[in-house]
């Protein structure tokens, strides 16, 4: 059963700092204020008048949600789709912000020792495949969007909202993916509510390239690092970079990395064995795996 | 040896014919062989594999396509007829999208 969202009048404010991105969201939705705490919670920290961005979302008397961040704005009948149109406006404004770093579209995760960052074509099930994987005690700290330092090649994972459709969700319900009940209650089921806290500053591993259909049995099929660049080029911002800068940071980010396409086959078999990719101690490049 | 791209034009005049990289045009090599390139004018990208690499790296102007088949002919197995196939699609693909350019030659 959704939360009954109560409304009050007067508005109150929490800030945050995103990778030097300061905002400020004020709401009169007090769900709203606890579920972005729930989100940037590792970011929150004083911020000044004078920097942050202020970022509205408000419920009037009629049960309808408005959001505004910056000059960008909308509204929605249900809080759901309103709370998602926000933090994706939040997201976006963010990502304009970070004019020294490559930002990928891209999941990033974490296990023990390594990293690894899953890319592919929106509705690739990048989402679905990172939770599954999540249930597999990697930590998954970003969806959607993982930042690069071009100087470091290091991993920064940019805190999002699962956007989940029902599909999503009966797949990983057939995994025995346990949703919090942040989800049960809310449908806002952010990195936090799986336990993953801030991570630690890692390059990435192995790069995943989601390919395809889904397959009767899923495989892994090593690529150049060359394609790999090329094909996260595709999908990247460029931010303020030139064009040149950020086809030498992923260069040598797949320079680093072990490259693989994977053509996922069900969701269970796929998690299972990119799990094991990830968890291997060496990387073992140029043969191909099948479950 | 594999085609690197695959598909494309012939034409070329083997024995005469040179190929230059054009200008604005970068090349990132890779730890596993293969190449990145990167057209800043047009925005694109194309990986290379390692043949592929091999043979814009002999696209400096100073070999004849001719001389670029015999080397790969000298240094990859197969058959040499399909070298030189291959070898003439993929070039014909670089100076489409305007990676590489012809001098000398007739055409």
């Amino acid at each position: 059963m959704l939360l009954t969202i109560r409304r009050v009048t007067a508005s109150s404010s929490i800030s945050f700092e995103v990778y030097d991105f300061a905002f400020r969201i004020r709401s009169n939705v007090p769900e709203t204020r606890r579920a972005f705490k729930r989100l940037y919670g590792d970011f929150t920290k004083p911020v000044s008048d004078a920097t942050a961005l202020d970022a509205d979302f408000n419920a009037d008397g009629d049960g309808r949600f408005f959001w505004q961040v910056g000059d960008k704005y909308g509204s929605e009948a249900a809080l759901i789709p309103a709370l998602w149109a926000f933090e994706a406006a939040l997201c976006e404004r963010m990502l304009l912000s970070q004019a020294a770093r490559v930002a990928i579209h891209g999941v990033g995760v974490y296990s023990r020792n390594s990293a690894a960052v899953i890319v592919g074509r929106s509705g690739a099930g990048k989402s679905t495949l990172s939770l599954a994987l999540a249930r597999r005690a990697f930590a998954v700290a970003s969806d959607d969007v993982t930042l690069v330092d071009p100087a470091t090649l290091h991993l920064l994972p940019v805190p999002r909202c699962y956007h989940l459709d029902a599909n999503s969700v009966a797949m990983l319900e057939a995994d025995r993916f346990r949703f919090p009940r942040t989800w049960e209650d809310f449908h806002f089921l952010v990195p936090a509510d799986l336990g993953v806290r801030a991570v630690p500053e890692r390059t990435a591993r192995y790069l995943i390239l989601m390919s395809g259909p889904r397959q009767e049995s899923p495989r892994l099929e090593p690529i150049s690092q060359a394609e790999m660049a090329a094909q996260i080029l595709a999908e990247t911002g460029r931010a303020q970079l030139r064009d040149s800068d950020v086809i030498g940071v992923l260069a040598r980010m797949a320079g680093a990395a072990g490259c693989y396409r994977l053509f996922p086959g069900q969701l269970g078999p796929t998690a299972d064995m990119l799990a094991d990719l990830l968890n291997s101690e060496g990387a073992e490049c140029g043969a191909s795996i099948s479950a | 040896m594999t085609d690197p791209l695959g598909g494309g034009a012939k034409g070329f005049d083997a024995e005469a014919e040179r190929l230059v990289r054009q200008e604005g045009v970068y090349a990132c090599a890779l730890p596993d062989q293969s190449t990145l390139l990167f057209d800043e004018r047009q925005g694109i990208a194309i990986p290379l594999n390692e043949s592929g690499a091999r043979v814009w790296q002999m696209c400096d102007g100073t070999r004849t396509v001719q001389q670029i088949v015999a080397n790969l002919v000298e240094c990859y197995d197969g058959e040499p007829g399909q070298i030189e196939r291959d070898t003439r699609d993929f070039l014909a693909v670089l100076v489409r999208q305007g990676s590489l350019e012809r001098v000398g030659g007739c055409s």
